[in-house]
């Protein structure tokens, strides 16, 4: 399939650090047409399921006409660098004996040390699919303020809970209840022990005066199926409002201003003048050019300053 | 005493049957086909390559007849090795005594019928744990009713100490396998106290024999206590002999070497010690390796010399004379208690965590199985742990041995998947269409009510229907499953647990390299590992993946079971810079040459391909000439030194991508 191999070539120039294949990345992202697709941002702490809930989501989509792309990040070896990208091989839930089925396309990345938000070659590889998908999910491994940085930048974020776990205490007490625009408690199939989640959950969003349907609560099980159809049509339905340009542009703003602190740092939003300015610089930046080169620019200008403020006075 | 025996037809393996009855074997151990375990015909695309390698094609009722051909059932002793298709083999079985006009009470034998340790290390299983244990507890309640004289399953701790598991760790997976499927039997509901006492005492074990074989024989005396222990305690069983702990053993194979193979003769005498000294713990059957079994399938001649060994032991000498010699001696006696504690330990643990079928699916057990395997490599790499032969004493005079391959060990016709897809042609067009209909049709309804699948298989082989017809039903009706692999995302460690490992110079330096090659890339070089066909040992591909990612690499691990075309797709959307193949089960010429197929189509053929499995000298070669760069056979078990060849590898591509496959 052409586009594959055309997709995933953009894909490796995306994560690609060397200079010459930064301009070549800037070059094709402006080329690359609008972006069509839905973000979704699918996250939830290891052993929730939630590879084997996007194997089923991925068929449903598919049953119900869309296509998806999934990007799955794993987290870096602190120690030696690598990573270990599993989630692809817990996607493959129904028979392989035929590939050419249209299959989600999947891309594994590692986090490469960053411990929250979405790194940039994550950011690009999102932009990059969905230009070409109706959907694209990230998939990221965490419950509480990391992920409330994601969120930031999709349109729709998807948390999984595991009954009897401890996820959803640990949720409750992250202060990002509100972050969420639908909570799954997958493995429905436990039964009383699901349910007992799903109340749990309930009851802490009703005290914490939460509205009564945000963010939507459903329980999902990919041993039965229950759930499954609902969960990829509320995912859907919002394929109907796609986010308007101003949506997608302070999700842009929100990105850079978070790549930039989290490379810089506090004090590398002081020099730049303060948050305020800083997110106005970038806005005015991003009429010009992607946010990828306004990271490289922002980063410029801030090492000349730096440099600066250095410099005995004469 | 038999040997595990199987491959090619049904009649090459009849003949062989027949021939090892003649020299003095009581019973048959049949070996089939992973497309027979995983419920395919020869004609799936799943079956490519795998017809006839690791054991005998069975896809309908006349392939059972032509392997059974002049063999008396009713005297018979069979032991099958199947699982995910367990209830189907046996049907077939018992659908060939039926047109013999036997009674199936007479027939006597075994069914492996062990599902979980297919999830934890052998891979051929199919459906989804709960489902899987329907079959299993369906053939086991229809043998306690119709066939008394069966073992409908032999919960299988072997594989698990082929999969690395550490005696403690062995027993305690044993005890709570044996334990999820007893609870299943009694979730049923259909099954009353005394029947239930009888199917505890049908359970029988199928046990690894190691190297250690002192602290093997502590092991078997401390399976037999706790055995009585479960059996008392938590199932209340009355009947002493109901609560005994019956076994049946196969040596650990492996430990056996590529280099110096003769030495593995010795290992495997010494290991049957384990299983027999002991009275009080002796093993009911044996099983033994042959001498060869890393260099491929062995020969009649080979499987031979490990049944003269049995022959020896238990006529020449006068072990069998005796009562027990180990009786209340303290140090086995604190062997014992120490192991027990030990295991005991872990079975709570696995029972706070709601049994076995929960820490399989949660991927628990399967990680405890995978650090426990990687210390082991560890130290044998470092040299802790000896080998003869291989880390110590490697010196070797000439051997008089043709270490070349050819001729010693027995390779497969490739005719024969043609052959056996022919085969089922023929059968399908001389089956009575209708009766095959409805008796599909039947099982269908079956499978989808609680009745018991047993008598509406057997009726389903009479009626012509197919192995990959009876295993594609049950994967539409229950769905097909991909277990955990026990590494990656949440679920391995991300750093070596302190204490056990700190990184040597070499290891140091291998990332320092790794580092290079991730500037001079621009992004760090990715491997993609994966198993294509149906071979599901991933013991030694997990511990690829676990040491590629210690030295840097971004390692996609893809699991088993993945067709070649998959394989390519995925090395395309990864932007994978390598691809490591593991395949073990002898179909390597057809797998990789498809795998080089999709590649070229996808226009990838720039990317790597090192395989590594049991390929013969002469298939090397083969392998070589379709562009594989590098080869690694159980020869190479130092992880250190095969990191170090990729790493070599992708720099040499950096300097000359144009640089022919090396030699």
């Amino acid at each position: 399939m052409n586009t594959r191999t055309e997709l995933a070539a953009l894909l490796n120039l995306a994560e690609d650090t060397r200079p010459e294949s930064r301009r070549a990345l800037a070059h094709a992202l402006s080329n690359l047409g609008p972006e069509r697709g839905l973000r979704v941002g699918i996250t939830g702490a290891p052993g929730s399921g939630k590879s084997s809930l996007l194997s089923s989501l991925d068929a449903e989509i598919r049953r119900l006409g869309k296509t998806l792309a999934v990007i799955a990040v794993d987290p870096t070896s602190q120690v030696s660098g690598g990573s270990l990208l599993g989630d692809r091989a817990r996607m493959y839930r129904h028979g392989t004996t035929n590939p050419d089925e249209a299959a989600a396309f999947i891309r594994s990345l590692a986090t490469d040390g960053r411990l929250g938000g979405l790194s940039r070659s994550v950011f690009a590889a999102l932009r990059i699919l969905n230009a070409h998908f109706d959907l694209c999910f990230v998939e990221t491994t965490g419950v509480g303020q990391n992920e409330t940085e994601v969120s930031r930048v999709v349109d729709l974020t998807v948390l999984v809970i595991q009954p009897a776990s401890g996820d959803t205490l640990q949720f409750i007490k992250s202060g990002i209840m509100e972050v969420p625009d639908v909570i799954v408690v997958n493995k429905a199939d436990l039964g009383s022990i699901a349910q007992r989640a799903m109340a749990d959950l309930t009851l802490a969003l009703e005290a914490q005066g939460t509205a009564a349907d945000h963010p939507t609560r459903l329980m999902t099980s990919t041993v039965t199926s229950q759930g499954i159809e609902e969960l990829a049509k509320i995912i859907i339905a919002r394929t109907a409002t796609p986010p308007s340009e101003s949506q997608r542009a302070a999700q842009a703003i929100q990105w850079v201003c978070s790549e930039f602190t989290a490379e810089h740092g506090g004090h590398g939003v002081r020099i730049m003048g303060g948050k305020d300015a800083l997110r106005e610089h970038i806005a005015l930046a991003l009429e010009r050019t992607c946010p990828l080169d306004v990271m490289v620019e922002l980063s410029q200008i801030f090492c000349k300053r730096m440099a600066r403020e250095f410099t005995p006075d004469p | 005493m038999r040997t595990y025996a199987g491959h090619s037809t049904a009649r090459a393996s009849n003949e062989l049957f027949k021939r090892n009855l003649a020299k003095g074997q009581t019973g048959l151990s049949v070996a089939f086909d992973l497309p027979t375990q995983t419920g395919y015909d020869a004609d799936d695309p799943m079956a490519r390559g795998e017809v006839g390698k690791v054991g005998v094609p069975v896809s309908h009722l006349g392939d059972m007849e032509t392997l059974f051909a002049d063999i008396p059932l009713a005297h018979m002793n069979t032991s099958m090795t199947i699982n995910a298709t367990a209830p189907w083999l046996l049907a077939l079985y018992v659908a060939v005594a039926d047109v013999r006009g036997l009674n199936p009470a007479t027939l006597a034998g075994t069914t492996q019928n062990d599902i979980i340790k297919e999830y934890l290390s052998r891979g051929t299983y199919m459906l989804p744990p709960a489902a899987s244990m329907r079959l299993t507890t369906d053939l086991i309640v229809h043998t306690v009713h119709h066939m008394p004289k069966w073992n409908p399953i032999n919960i299988c701790s072997y594989h698990l100490q082929e999969a690395g598991a550490t005696p403690v760790q062995e027993l305690a997976y044993a005890l709570v396998t044996a334990m999820a499927v007893l609870d299943a039997v009694k979730a049923r509901g259909d099954v009353d106290p005394a029947t239930f006492s009888r199917v505890v005492g049908r359970i029988s074990f199928f046990v690894n024999a190691g190297i250690r074989f002192v602290e093997e024989m502590c092991k078997l005396r401390a399976f037999v206590d706790l055995w009585d222990r479960v059996t008392r305690l938590r199932y209340g069983v009355a009947d002493a002999k109901h609560r005994r702990f019956r076994y049946g053993i196969q040596v650990n194979s492996l430990g056996l070497t590529e280099q110096q193979p003769e030495n593995n003769i010795v290992r495997i005498v010494l290991e049957m010690l384990a299983v027999t000294l002991s009275k009080q713990a002796r093993a009911r059957a044996v099983q033994l390796p042959a001498w060869n079994e890393a260099l491929g399938l062995p020969t009649p001649w080979d499987q031979q010399w490990s049944l003269r060994a049995q022959q020896i032991l238990a006529f020449e000498t006068d072990l069998l004379e005796y009562d027990d010699l180990f009786d209340q001696n303290p140090v086995v006696e604190r062997t014992v208690r120490d192991l027990s504690e030990g295991a005991w330990q872990e079975v709570q643990q696995v029972l706070s965590q709601g049994g076995a079928l929960e820490a399989v699916q949660s991927g628990y057990i399967k990680q405890q199985l995978v650090r426990s395997n990687a210390r082991r490599l560890r130290r044998i790499e470092s040299g802790q742990q000896v080998v003869v032969g291989v880390n110590r004493f490697e010196q070797s005079e000439p051997s008089p041995l043709n270490p070349e391959g050819r001729g010693l060990i027995l390779t497969v016709d490739p005719k024969v998947e043609q052959d056996q897809r022919q085969n089922i042609e023929r059968w399908r067009l001389q089956r009575n269409a209708q009766a095959h209909r409805q008796a599909l049709e039947q099982l269908r309804r079956a499978a989808q009510s609680t009745d018991n699948l047993l008598p509406h298989s057997i009726r389903a082989a009479r009626s012509g229907v197919t192995t990959g017809e009876w295993g594609n039903l049950m994967r539409e009706l229950f769905g097909d499953y991909r277990a955990p692999t026990g590494i990656g995302g949440g679920a391995g460690p991300s750093r070596p647990p302190p204490n056990q490992h700190t990184p040597g110079e070499a290891t140091e330096h291998l990332r320092e390299r790794l580092q290079n090659l991730s500037r001079l890339l621009g992004r760090r070089p990715k491997m993609v590992v994966g198993k294509p066909g149906l071979d599901g040992h991933s013991n030694g591909a997990e511990q690829i993946a676990i040491k590629a990612r210690d030295v840097g690499f971004d390692v996609v691990y893809d699991g088993i079971r993945t067709t070649p075309q998959r394989l390519a797709i995925t090395v395309v959307e990864e932007g994978a810079h390598l691809l490591g193949l593991s395949i073990l089960s002898g179909s390597h010429m057809d797998l990789v040459k498809d795998v080089m197929h999709h590649l070229g189509t996808l226009e990838h053929t720039h990317v790597p391909v090192v395989v590594g499995g049991i390929i013969p000298e002469t298939d090397a070669a083969q392998l070589t000439a379709l562009g594989v760069r590098r080869i690694f056979t159980p020869k190479s078990f130092r992880l250190q030194d095969i990191m170090a060849e990729l790493v070599s590898l992708l720099e040499q591509q950096q300097i000359d991508p144009s640089l022919p496959p090396s030699p």
